[in-house]
C-alpha cells in the first residue's frame, strides 16, 4: 500500500507539511503497515427499494438516503473491512507514551483502511461488475444520512463479520477494531452516478475533512 | 462420561460437518439466525444431524452455536427455550440413529471484551453460562468452537467448568500465518488452554484442511492435550460476490488422513462441507491409529491473548518497574488513579526490552483487588507482553488471574502451608506458572541446603494439586551481600542444586543484592552474570538499567542465545551513548519545549532549577514557550503533532519541578475540568488530545474516559468540585449522548460550564444543545479554560 500523503494531511487538518511533520509522517506509515492486517469480506445481495425503505437479499432497512443512494441498482454488494486488533493497540499505546505521534497514526490508518477498500473495491468490479455490464457506486456506510447505525446489527449478521472479519460491535453499534468500515456498494447499468466521490453524498457540507473531489 | 468419548485416544473420532452452509443451500436468508430453524424447521434440522450419523459421525453438535443471549434478544427468542430445542433435535437423531454423542455447540458471542471492547470479562462469563445450564442437560461434551479471541475462549471454558461436569472441547479459528483475528498465537492458546484444564483442544473454520496440517504439526509441539480439527472444504473463495467452498470430499478425505497422521485425535468439518466429506473420511481414516508423531515436551510456558513466553531457553526479562515500593512518584499515581502513568512505565518497559511486566499495586490505603483488575485489564489492551500478577493478598490474586487475558506469572508462593493452600488451587482452576519463594514456617533457610528444601517442599505440595513442575518457577532469594558476606554465594548455590536435583526453571530479583553500597549497578550486573552463568532462567530486574541490560545482551551473545548477535547489534549499533541529558542540551527550556523535545526539556528544567524556583520556571518559561506554540498552532504554521509534542516537552519540564517540590506545582490548577467521550461513543483521540493540552497548561483534569453515561459525569463534577466540564463525540449518532449529559448537568448543577468538541460537531450545533463553548480544535478548548481561570 503507497503512502499518500496528501491524504494523511488532509486527515491530520494540516495544511502543510515540513520536516518534522514528514519525518512523523513516514515513522507512522511505517507502524501502521507492520501491525495492520486488513482483510475484508462481502456478500452479493439483490436490492429491492420501496419508498422510504431497501430490502437488502430479503432485509429491510428503513433509510430514504440509503433508497435514493441505491435507486436504479437491482444488486449491491454488502462490504466489511478492517486493519485488526493491532492497530488499535498501536495508537492506543501511543497515547500513553508518545501522544504526539498518535494524531499521525491516527490519520494514517485512516488513509490506510479507505485505500485498502478502494482496493478491495476495485477487485469486486474487476471480478464481478465488469463482467455483468455493471459499475458500482460509492461506497454508503451506516451512519451516513438517515442510514440507521443500528443498521450495523444487519451487516454484521449477513456478512459475519465477527468470524470473517474478527470485527465485533458494541452495545451501541460501535466497530471494534475501531479501524473497520462497513458499506453498500450498489451495482448499476447507468455509470453516471458512480464517480461521485462519498462526501459528496453526505449533508455535513462543513465538515472539515469533506473532499470536494471526484472519482478519477 | 459418555463411552464413545472414552474412545478418544484408542480410535480416531470423527465430528459432523457444516451446519449454517447447508441450511444457507435450504433458503437461509442473509442475517437470519440459523438457530431459529430449531423451531420453525425442526425437521429440516434432524434430517441433517441424521445424515452426519449416516455418514459415520461420532459427535453430532446440536444447532446451537450462535445461541447466546445477545443473539436471542436480536431474534425476539429465548435461549432457554431455544438451546433446549436444539439439543432434543440432535438427541432424537442420535437415539434413532441407535449411536452418537451430542455436543452441545458454543460459538462466539459476536462483541468483542473489554477493554479493547464493550463487553465485560464477567458478563461473557454469564452469557455463556446461559448457554451451558440450558443445554448441558441433553449434551455428552460441550464443543466450545470458532473462538478468534482467547479471552472470550477463555470466559466460555471458565462458564462450561463452573455450570457442569462435561467435558469440554475448544477449537479456535486461525489464518494461514498461524494467527487468530486478534492476533494470538498457536503457542498462546495451548499455554492458555491448557492452563484452564479443558479435554482437548484444536482448529476449525477458516482454513481447508491443507492450510492446517502444517498448524496442526506446530500445535503438537506446544501441547500433550487431544487435538481436534474440524476444517472448512477449502479455503473460502469469493466468486460473484459470494463464498464458496472448492474441496470436494475426495481431495478433503486425503487431507483429513494426513491431519490424523499428524496427531488428530478427532477430526470433522465445518462451513462447506457435507456428509460426503465426512463419509470419505470415516472411510479413509477410520483404521489409523492414534498417536503422537513427536514426544510431548513439558513446557514452563505463560501467555498473554497474543503471544507466549517460554522458560528455559533465552533467559526472561520480568519488568519491575510497576510497583510502588520506595517511589513517591508511583504512589501518588496509585492514590489519584493515574492510569496512564502506570501504563507508561510499563510500556517504558517494554521498550527498553522487557518479556513480561510483573503488576503490584499494593498500597495500603487503595482498593487493590479493583486497581489490579484495572491496570491488568488496561495494560493487556496497550501491550502484547504477558504478565507476572505480583500481590500478597489472595483475594487479589484469584480475581485478577480470572480476569487477566492469558496464562500469567504467578507472584508468588512460599513453602508456608497457608501460602500454598491459598494459592495453588487458583493455579489448579485458572492457570498459571507460580513463583515459588524459598521461605519456610521459619523464615529464609540461611543455607542452600535449606533452600533446595523449601523449593522441594512446594514442588511436591504443588503435586498434591495436579500441578507439574513445569508450572512452577523457584526463586532462592537474593539477599544483600552488604549483609552477609556469602549472601550471594548461597543464592547462587541454590541457583544450580534447584535447577540440577529439581529440574525446575528458576528466578530471581536481582537488584536486592547490591542493597546498601554505592553504585548499585556494579554490583547488581555482575551478580546477574553470574546468575545467568548458573543457568538462571528469569529475572525480575529494572530493564531501564543500562548496565543490567548491557551485561543482558553481552550474556546472550556470548552463549549463543543470540544468533548472529542480531538482538545485541540491534540495540548498540547506534554507538552514540545516550549523552547525559543534564551534561549539555544544546536547547534553552523554551526552545526545547518550542521544539517538542522531551529530554532536552527534562535536561533544561534541572539545569534550570539549580538557579530559579520551580514556579519561576513555570510562569517565566514554560507557559509563554506554550503560549507561543499555540499561536503558531491558531495561525496554522504549527499542525496537531507539534502542538502536542510540545505539550510533551512541557509535561516533561513539569514532572522534574513536581518532583524537586514533592507535589502539584500551582499555577492554573485552581481550575478542576471534567472531560469525557459521551455514551455511546467510544472514540476518544481527540479527547485525549484536549487532556494532554489542558494538563500541560497546568489545569486539574479529571478524565473520565470514553462512553460514559451522563450519570457519571454528574457525579464526577460533584465530587471534584469542578468549574469545567468538556464533552467530546466523534460521531453523528453519538452527539445525542451529548445533549443529554448537557440536560442533566444544567438541572443538576447548573453552575458549572460546558465546552463541546468533536469531528461533526458546529457551533449551531453546540448552542442548539446548550454548550457554553464550542471548540473547533484542541488549542481552542485550551484557550477557553484559561478564559475562565482567569475570571474565576
Amino acid at each position: 500500500m503507497e503512502l499518500d500523503k496528501q491524504e494523511v494531511l488532509r486527515y491530520l487538518g494540516a495544511g502543510g507539511s515540513g520536516q518534522a511533520l514528514d519525518r512523523w509522517i513516514n515513522q507512522a506509515w511505517g507502524k501502521i503497515v507492520s501491525v495492520a492486517r486488513p482483510k475484508y469480506t462481502s456478500r452479493l445481495v439483490t436490492v429491492e427499494t420501496q419508498g422510504t425503505a431497501v430490502v437488502l437479499g430479503g432485509a429491510r432497512v428503513e433509510s430514504q438516503s440509503l433508497a435514493q443512494h441505491l435507486r436504479g441498482c437491482r444488486e449491491a454488494f454488502l462490504f466489511a473491512c478492517t486493519l485488526g486488533p493491532g492497530v488499535d493497540m498501536l495508537i492506543k499505546r501511543h497515547a500513553v507514551s508518545d501522544m504526539a505521534l498518535a494524531p499521525v497514526l491516527q490519520a494514517c490508518s485512516a488513509a490506510y483502511i479507505e485505500a485498502y477498500a478502494d482496493k478491495a473495491q476495485k477487485g469486486l468490479e474487476e471480478g464481478y461488475a465488469r463482467k455483468h455490464g455493471l459499475y458500482l457506486r460509492p461506497r454508503y456506510s451506516p451512519g451516513y444520512g438517515d442510514f440507521p447505525l443500528t443498521s450495523q446489527r444487519f451487516m454484521s449478521a449477513a456478512l459475519d463479520m465477527p468470524k470473517k472479519l474478527g470485527v465485533s460491535l458494541t452495545g451501541d453499534c460501535m466497530m471494534v477494531p475501531f479501524k473497520s468500515i462497513t458499506a453498500v456498494i450498489g451495482l448499476t447499468q447507468d455509470a453516471t452516478q458512480c464517480h461521485i466521490h462519498r462526501c459528496m453524498a453526505c449533508t455535513a457540507s462543513n465538515c472539515p475533512f469533506r473532499k470536494e473531489t471526484h472519482y478519477a | 462420561m459418555h463411552d464413545i468419548l472414552d474412545k478418544l485416544g484408542y480410535e480416531i473420532l470423527f465430528f459432523d460437518g457444516a451446519m449454517g452452509t447447508i441450511l444457507q443451500g435450504k433458503g437461509l436468508l442473509p442475517g437470519e439466525a440459523p438457530e431459529l430453524w430449531n423451531l420453525q424447521h425442526p425437521e429440516v434440522i434432524q434430517a441433517i444431524h441424521a445424515s452426519y450419523l449416516a455418514a459415520g459421525a461420532h459427535i453430532i453438535k446440536a444447532n446451537t452455536f450462535g445461541a447466546n443471549p445477545f443473539k436471542c434478544q436480536e431474534n425476539g427468542c429465548a435461549v432457554e427455550e431455544i438451546v433446549p430445542a436444539g439439543m432434543r433435535l440432535a438427541r432424537q437423531a442420535v437415539e434413532k440413529a441407535g449411536r452418537g454423542a451430542v455436543a452441545l455447540d458454543i460459538g462466539p458471542t459476536g462483541r468483542l471484551l473489554a477493554p479493547l471492547g464493550d463487553l465485560p470479562f464477567e458478563d461473557a462469563v454469564e452469557v455463556f453460562a446461559c448457554m451451558v445450564r440450558a443445554g448441558a442437560p441433553y449434551a455428552d461434551c460441550i464443543l466450545i468452537e470458532t473462538m478468534n479471541d482467547l479471552y472470550e475462549a477463555k470466559a466460555a471454558v471458565l462458564a462450561a467448568q463452573e455450570n457442569s461436569r462435561l467435558p469440554v472441547f475448544v477449537t479456535m479459528t486461525f489464518d494461514e500465518d498461524g494467527k487468530l483475528l486478534t492476533g494470538g498465537s498457536l503457542s498462546a492458546m495451548a499455554a492458555v488452554l491448557e492452563g484452564l484444564g479443558v479435554t482437548a483442544m484444536g482448529l476449525n473454520c477458516g482454513l481447508g484442511p491443507r492450510q492446517m496440517v502444517g498448524l496442526l504439526q506446530e500445535l503438537r509441539e506446544y501441547t500433550g492435550l487431544p487435538l481436534l480439527v474440524n476444517p472448512n472444504a477449502g479455503l473460502p473463495q469469493e466468486r460473484d460476490g459470494c463464498t464458496c467452498f472448492d474441496v470436494g470430499p475426495e481431495e478433503f478425505s486425503k487431507t483429513m488422513k494426513e491431519l490424523v497422521e499428524a496427531g488428530a485425535w478427532a477430526v470433522g468439518g465445518c462451513c462447506g462441507t457435507t456428509p460426503q466429506h465426512i463419509a470419505q473420511t470415516v472411510r479413509l481414516c477410520a483404521g489409523v491409529r492414534p498417536g503422537y508423531t513427536a514426544p510431548i515436551k513439558r513446557r514452563t510456558v505463560v501467555a498473554s491473548g497474543i503471544q507466549a513466553v517460554e522458560f528455559g531457553h533465552v533467559p526472561v526479562i520480568i519488568g519491575e518497574r510497576i510497583n510502588p515500593t520506595g517511589k513517591a512518584r508511583f504512589k501518588q499515581a496509585l492514590r489519584e488513579n493515574d492510569i496512564p502513568y502506570i501504563l507508561g512505565e510499563g510500556i517504558a518497559q517494554q521498550d527498553a526490552g522487557a518479556h513480561l511486566l510483573d503488576v503490584n499495586v499494593g498500597l495500603p490505603e487503595i482498593d487493590e483487588c479493583a486497581l489490579m483488575c484495572r491496570v491488568v485489564g488496561e495494560l493487556q489492551s496497550i501491550s502484547p507482553l504477558p504478565l507476572q500478577i505480583d500481590t500478597s493478598d489472595p483475594e487479589t490474586m484469584g480475581q485478577a488471574m480470572r480476569m487477566y487475558n492469558g496464562k500469567p506469572l504467578v507472584n508468588s508462593v512460599t513453602a508456608k502451608a497457608a501460602s500454598m493452600a491459598a494459592i495453588f488451587p487458583l493455579v489448579q482452576k485458572y492457570g498459571g506458572v507460580v513463583i515459588g519463594l524459598t521461605i519456610t514456617e521459619e523464615g529464609i533457610p540461611g543455607t542452600a541446603e535449606g533452600r533446595v528444601q523449601a523449593a522441594k517442599h512446594i514442588i511436591d505440595t504443588a503435586a498434591g494439586y495436579g500441578i507439574g513442575k513445569q508450572d512452577i518457577i523457584i526463586d532462592p532469594l537474593t539477599m544483600a551481600v552488604s549483609a552477609g558476606q556469602d549472601a550471594a554465594l548461597v543464592t547462587l548455590e541454590a541457583l544450580r542444586r534447584i535447577r540440577r536435583e529439581l529440574g525446575v526453571c528458576t528466578s530471581l530479583g536481582i537488584s536486592n543484592v547490591s542493597f546498601g553500597l554505592p553504585q548499585r549497578d556494579n554490583i547488581t550486573s555482575a551478580f546477574f552474570l553470574m546468575a545467568l552463568a548458573d543457568g538462571l532462567n528469569a529475572a525480575i530486574l529494572n530493564p531501564r538499567s543500562e548496565a543490567v541490560m548491557r551485561a543482558y545482551r553481552s550474556f546472550c551473545a556470548l552463549s549463543g542465545m543470540d544468533k548472529n548477535c542480531m538482538a545485541y547489534i540491534e540495540a548498540y549499533s547506534q554507538a552514540a551513548p545516550v549523552a547525559g541529558i543534564e551534561a549539555g542540551s544544546a536547547y534553552t527550556l523554551r526552545e526545547s519545549i518550542e521544539k517538542g523535545l522531551k529530554e532536552a526539556a527534562d535536561g533544561a528544567t534541572r539545569a534550570l532549577l539549580r538557579e530559579k524556583s520551580g514556579l519561576d520556571i513555570i510562569d517565566g518559561e514554560i507557559v509563554p514557550a506554550l503560549d507561543q506554540v499555540g499561536r503558531l498552532f491558531e495561525k496554522k504554521e504549527r499542525f496537531l503533532p507539534q502542538l502536542l509534542a510540545s505539550a510533551e516537552a512541557a509535561k516533561a519540564a513539569f514532572d522534574v519541578i513536581k518532583g524537586s517540590l514533592g507535589g502539584q506545582p500551582s499555577g492554573q490548577g485552581k481550575l478542576t475540568v471534567v472531560i469525557a467521550t459521551v455514551k455511546g461513543d467510544v472514540h476518544d483521540i481527540g479527547k485525549n488530545i484536549v487532556k494532554v493540552l489542558l494538563e500541560n497548561y497546568g489545569f486539574h483534569v479529571v478524565d473520565l474516559g470514553k462512553d460514559v453515561p451522563p450519570e457519571a459525569v454528574l457525579e464526577a463534577v460533584e465530587r471534584e468540585n469542578a468549574q469545567l466540564v468538556g464533552l467530546s463525540a466523534l460521531m453523528t449518532t453519538t452527539v445525542s449522548g451529548m445533549k443529554e449529559t448537557i440536560m442533566l448537568l444544567r438541572q443538576k448543577v447548573p453552575q458549572v460550564k460546558i465546552m463541546v468538541g468533536g469531528a461533526v460537531l458546529t457551533q449551531e450545533y453546540a448552542d442548539k444543545i446548550g454548550a457554553d463553548f464550542y471548540g473547533p480544535d484542541a488549542m481552542a478548548s485550551v484557550r477557553y479554560a484559561m478564559a475562565l481561570a482567569e475570571k474565576w
